[in-house]
């Protein structure tokens, strides 16, 4: 299912200036884009607009369009694009709801809003908690549940409802290396799994890495968007807010010093294949 | 469980009951222990308090906390009603300028078990039931989904917060703010704390009706819950028996009040 966002500008009730400033976009079915950009660059407005919840849940004023799947999320319920689009937010203990008491129940809680079928609801919630590796935790208590692992009980209540477009708003943000790991391979499995993704993001390894297209944004505008080769490789990348990741600043040194004629590589192992090739070994 | 609720659990048949038969059971008590003049109704209230949380296995738990809660208050009750109590006639005690009154006693003794029941039968609740299984319940009957929220949300937000305070005062004294000392300070490190507090518990509200609308919340579709919370038809008897006593009894005391302003 893809994600066309047209002309958006958007302001939240109460500010002076909009968040989102005549952005245009689109996600095509089965790609993994990400959002770059400084803080307050409009990337979890342009999320929330996606799930729906600008302008439904915010209110405010909005012009231009968001359509997942073709369909304009201003026609629909914030119910109905539950089922289209699932969000993961950036603070792992806030998304719990609260209501369950076990992680397996926790999980189930947006197939229970849905009315579905027990026997479906539990096949699901199973599935999706072995996807993220929580199988053995299912009869904790969610609170009692490390940061990492709350995020990937979010992500799992997500993916039960099986949306096409999953949403990730700065999901790794508050996590520790390890718990961003975990999260982005999951992330990556769900991609080759074919669905839509939509990733604000920090950490930029992981963007240069995963990402199929990249969108740098700055003060509510999209300011370039491309593959990942051709945004992350910006000079003016730094100016924009975004801090390119050190390898590859490395190997675009080497290649100022004429050192290296070829293409600037996208993750870390191919940044050391530059390196071994440049040393001669 | 939430770690924070005060849910005990334990292997007892108490707390194996449905949830709605417990909070029945409850509002019964706390609507005649209102609606009694009898200190042998409220003592057998006590009474039947004590006797489920031995059935329980939780009378050490409920004492403890009857007892943190409610101490300083039943003390208050026995100290000013014995000494001072309207109408006293019979001295008891003659203590220099003190006289401790029998009928104030006697009131005290009926207000402080009335109290004591309440608060004990709240307790009890708690220790026993959990908030989550009480509300799911509720729901599943035809409580709308909202208002079971707001019942849930508003039993979390303080355990919530004193967390988030913690932890903000921690952030706060380990960048050099006094929060101790004479109470010009103690004001002084309060403001610093309750900016971050308040903030802190919106966003987190915003972020979780957010997660829980992404979740289908607000989906027009009949909640279907994976595991229905078992019920018996004896519990639905206890449950609509006692609902009758208790209204009988409410009734009787208002034919009884209304007949006695008659005459």
């Amino acid at each position: 299912m893809d994600i066309v966002v047209d002309s958006l500008t958007y302001t939240y009730p109460g500010q002076p200036g909009p968040a989102l400033r005549d952005v245009s976009l689109e996600v095509r079915s089965g790609e993994l884009c990400c959002l770059v950009g400084a803080n307050g660059a409009g990337k979890s407005t342009l999320c929330c607009a996606v799930a729906g919840f600008v302008p439904h849940f915010y209110r405010g004023e909005m012009y231009g369009a968001v359509l997942v799947g073709g369909q304009d999320t201003v026609q629909s319920t914030i119910g109905e694009l539950a089922r289209r689009v699932g969000i993961v937010f950036q603070n792992p203990f806030d998304q719990i709801t609260g209501a369950t008491l076990t992680v397996f129940a926790e999980v189930a809680f947006g197939l229970e809003n849905l009315g579905t079928p027990r026997e479906e609801t539990v096949a699901r919630v199973e599935g999706a908690l072995r996807r993220v590796g929580l199988w053995e935790v299912r009869d904790r208590s969610p609170f009692e549940l490390s940061g990492g692992q709350q995020q990937r009980l979010a992500i799992a209540s997500v993916l039960a409802m099986d949306p096409p477009v999953i949403v990730l708003d700065e999901a790794t943000s508050q996590l520790d290396p390890s718990g961003t790991r975990e999260v982005w391979q999951i992330v990556a499995n769900l991609y080759e799994s074919g669905k839509t993704l939509l990733v604000a993001e920090h950490k930029m390894e992981y963007v240069a890495r995963h990402a199929t297209k990249v969108v740098l944004m700055e003060g509510g505008r999209v300011v370039a968007s491309g593959p990942p080769s051709e945004v992350l490789g910006r000079d003016d990348l730094e100016a924009h807010g975004v801090g390119r990741p050190p390898f590859m600043s490395v190997v675009r040194a080497l290649r100022e010093k004429g050192l290296w004629d070829g293409e600037v590589p996208l993750t870390l192992e191919g940044a050391a294949e530059v390196l071994r090739k440049v040393s001669g070994r | 469980m939430n770690p924070r609720s005060p849910y005990v659990h334990r292997p007892s048949s108490i707390h194996r009951l449905n949830p709605l038969t417990k909070g029945v059971l409850f509002l019964c008590t706390v609507v005649i222990a209102f609606a009694t003049s009898s200190l042998t109704t409220v003592l057998a209230l006590l009474g039947a308090v004590v006797a489920a949380s031995a059935a329980a296995r939780v009378a050490r738990e409920l004492a403890r906390t009857v007892a943190k809660s409610a101490f300083v208050i039943v003390a208050l009750i026995f100290i000013v009603q014995g000494l001072f109590y309207p109408g006293s006639r019979t001295p008891l005690y003659v203590v220099g300028p003190l006289t401790i009154w029998q009928e104030g006693l006697r009131f005290a003794c009926f207000t402080a078990s009335r109290l004591l029941a309440i608060i004990g039968a709240t307790v009890l609740l708690m220790l026993t039931t959990r908030p989550e299984d009480l509300v799911s319940e509720l729901m599943a009957r035809g409580l709308s989904r909202k208002l079971g929220f707001v019942v849930l949300m508003t039993m979390q937000i303080i355990p919530n917060m004193q967390a988030r305070a913690a932890a903000i005062l921690d952030a706060q004294r380990s960048r050099g703010l006094e929060t101790e000392g004479r109470l010009i300070q103690r004001f002084r490190a309060f403001l610093p704390l309750m900016g971050p507090l308040v903030v802190g518990s919106i966003i987190s509200l915003e972020t979780r009706s957010l997660a829980i609308e992404a979740r289908g919340f607000s989906s027009p579709t009949k909640r279907v819950r994976i595991e229905d919370i078992p019920d018996t038809r004896w519990e639905s008897l206890v449950r609509w028996g006692a609902s009758l006593a208790t209204f009988g009894f409410v009734v009787w005391r208002l034919v009884r009040w209304i007949s006695s302003l008659i005459r």
